[in-house]
């Protein structure tokens, strides 16, 4: 089946500027010789969204995360819930201890959460919409600048929201109205768990990891990206990201694992638990990333070299007839190669599972969100793989 | 340390078949690849899925420990667990396996891997090496930190041999299925060979040209026993 772009110029709005080519980051958006018409190639484009917040003719259409959809969004949660504050974030960014405190500090405690691929993608002027729909404080959590998935994405949101910052206070709104802070996922090692070992500082790309003495594993959190390759190769368990930890993640999957198997007394459908890598699908707009579509649960994964081999035993374990992992295209990975590393974790899973016949029930596919359909394709030919085996 | 490979499920699924309560007990201690808390929830999994299939019931806790092969410990920190277990399964290695079996004798004590010798690890390739036999003589002073007991096919104490062809063993490395059968063979090393360029390179090919006697046997003769106190 054919698959459409996800990013799309409309030629009749475009005034040819060229500030989207000297945006992007990825040199995905060059400017026809002859014409001087914007293109762009789809192949080397990762779906920042930078190119469609620095538009100014409003001309680039992003399949995720538009105008309407964001605004229509605050909207829904300002009606059901009657708050007025929004914390606006990036997903690699995390809102516990310090930032938490920030926020705390500036009079944000209960707030509406908007978590988006990369703030990068969202226009300045968004915040302006914001104040006029009624909301009180806006919170921007950006990742650090050098750690940003899209290279440029962290510090030119920085620069945009700063300079509105600026315009806002010669407006005369208050000082507190927007307040911008930076954060990172990080790895965190349980010295009380920690065995010593080794792997993770074998594993880590970024030479994040030493072993100290004695023999326990501290992670230099100025160097750590959160791609979590280190937590799935831990045998100890002792090592968690700030949002994907051993607390939350197999209590994530029981839960799922309940609501799929009353689907499936319902309508005898295979159910399918989709482990993906944050960068390698975008789901529709929603408070969770964990989430939900009939048969299918999809728990959210910093990288595909996070998926840990105790969870994909537990998702069989709790009845789930078949695991997809969804890593990133070959090159695409936000990391050093973590779609490659999971890749030889899924071969070395299915020699494990091939001891019970359920090989074939652990998939790997690479999708971008770049691509519209994709995944949904991958989970349908998966499931009526597993529905004709069963 | 101490490399273990898995036993196939099967054979594990064989010895667990008249129990139900099972304790899957990890080793947090030198086994490698680790045999740690998650090897053992694993395990535990694996476990309670291939019985379903055979429409048995046995059912497994996962714990690990630091050290199953001192006996003190494994007292302390396990008595509290076993309530109500009928078997242990320990991934540790065979010395895990017996301490075990002597401190707890009214239960009774399987292994999950075999043994497979003393040896080191090369991440970048995932391969381990047999490093160490315990010959209890250890003569890596005089030969380059090379040991000819584990590398050399013959255990020569004056190498190389007339099958040292081009700096390589006559007899590789054989790589063999859980049934034993060698699948592949793998070109190795002459340990001699290796030595001779050691030694050459630190300027110490005096120790080479040294006569060795045959080794003293009656120090690497099993079962041995130390006395440290």
């Amino acid at each position: 089946m054919l698959v459409e772009a996800a990013l799309k110029i409309r030629g009749d709005y475009c005034s040819k500027c060229s500030v989207c080519s000297s945006a992007c980051p990825f040199e995905a958006i060059l400017a026809d010789e002859k014409t001087g018409e914007l293109v762009i190639d789809i192949e080397e484009c990762r779906l920042c969204g930078l190119c469609f917040s620095a538009c100014p003719a409003s001309a680039i259409d992003v399949a995720y995360y538009n105008r309407d959809l964001l605004i229509g969004y605050v909207k829904k949660c300002m009606q059901d819930s009657g708050l007025d504050k929004l914390v606006l974030r990036c997903q690699s960014t995390l809102l516990e201890g310090e930032v938490r405190d920030k926020l705390e500090k500036h009079g944000i405690n209960k707030f509406i959460s908007l978590r988006v691929p990369c703030v990068g993608r969202i226009p300045p002027e968004f915040v302006l919409r914001m104040l006029v729909l009624g909301i009180r404080k806006i919170a921007i959590v950006l990742c650090k600048g050098e750690n940003c998935r899209f290279e440029k994405g962290s510090n030119i949101g920085l620069l945009r929201f700063s300079l509105m910052k600026s315009l806002l206070k010669q407006l005369g709104v208050e000082e507190d109205a927007l307040i911008i802070i930076r954060s990172l996922v990080r790895a965190h090692v349980d010295s009380n768990r920690c065995i010593g070992c080794g792997n993770c500082v074998y594993t880590c790309a970024y030479d994040a990891i030493q072993l100290g003495s004695p023999g326990v594993a501290q992670i230099n959190e100025q160097v750590c990206w959160g791609c979590g390759a280190c937590v799935a190769v831990c045998p100890a368990l002792a090592i968690s990201l700030d949002e994907f930890n051993h607390n939350s993640t197999p209590q994530t999957i029981s839960h799922f694992a309940k609501l799929v198997r009353e689907a499936k007394q319902k309508n005898g459908k295979p159910t399918l638990l989709v482990f993906y890598c944050q960068w390698a699908n975008f789901p529709a707009l929603s408070s969770s990333h964990n989430y939900l579509e009939g048969n299918t649960a999809f728990l959210e994964m910093p990288c595909s070299s996070a998926l840990d081999p105790v969870y994909v035993l537990q998702a069989f374990y709790e009845g789930f007839d078949g695991v997809l992992v969804v890593a990133c295209k070959k090159g695409e990975c936000r990391f050093e190669e973590g779609n490659e590393l999971a890749e030889r974790r899924v071969a070395t899973l299915k020699k494990l599972l091939a001891q019970l016949n359920l090989d074939d029930r652990l998939e790997i596919c690479f999708t971008s969100p770049k691509y519209l359909g994709e995944l949904e394709n991958h989970i349908r030919i998966f499931t009526n793989k597993l529905e004709s085996s069963m | 340390m101490i490399i273990t490979k898995e036993k196939p499920l099967e054979e594990i699924l064989g010895f667990l078949a008249p129990y139900t309560n099972v304790l899957v007990l990890g080793c947090d201690g030198c086994t490698q690849p680790p045999r740690g808390l998650k090897q053992a929830k694993i395990y535990a999994m694996l476990i309670e899925m291939a019985a379903e299939l055979k429409q048995k019931v046995i059912k497994c806790k996962a714990a690990t420990m630091a050290m199953q092969c001192d006996n003190y410990l494994c007292l302390t920190t396990l008595t509290s667990q076993l309530n109500g277990i009928d078997a242990i399964l320990s991934i540790a290695c065979g010395v895990g396996v017996q301490t075990l079996a002597e401190v707890f004798p009214h239960i009774p004590v399987y292994p999950g891997q075999n043994t497979v010798f003393v040896g080191s690890q090369e991440r970048e390739n995932g391969k381990l090496y047999e490093r160490c036999k315990a010959c209890g003589d250890c003569l890596l002073g005089e030969t380059g930190g090379i040991c000819p007991v584990t590398l050399c096919a013959k255990g020569l104490m004056n190498g190389p041999c007339g099958g040292c062809v081009n700096g390589k063993c006559e007899v590789p490395f054989e790589i063999r299925d859980e049934k034993g059968k060698v699948i592949k063979t793998v070109e190795r090393d002459c340990a001699w060979y290796l030595i001779y360029e050691r030694l050459k390179k630190l300027g110490r090919l005096d120790l080479f040209r040294k006569y060795r006697p045959p080794r003293n046997r009656a120090v690497s003769g099993s079962p041995r026993l130390l006395e440290v106190v």
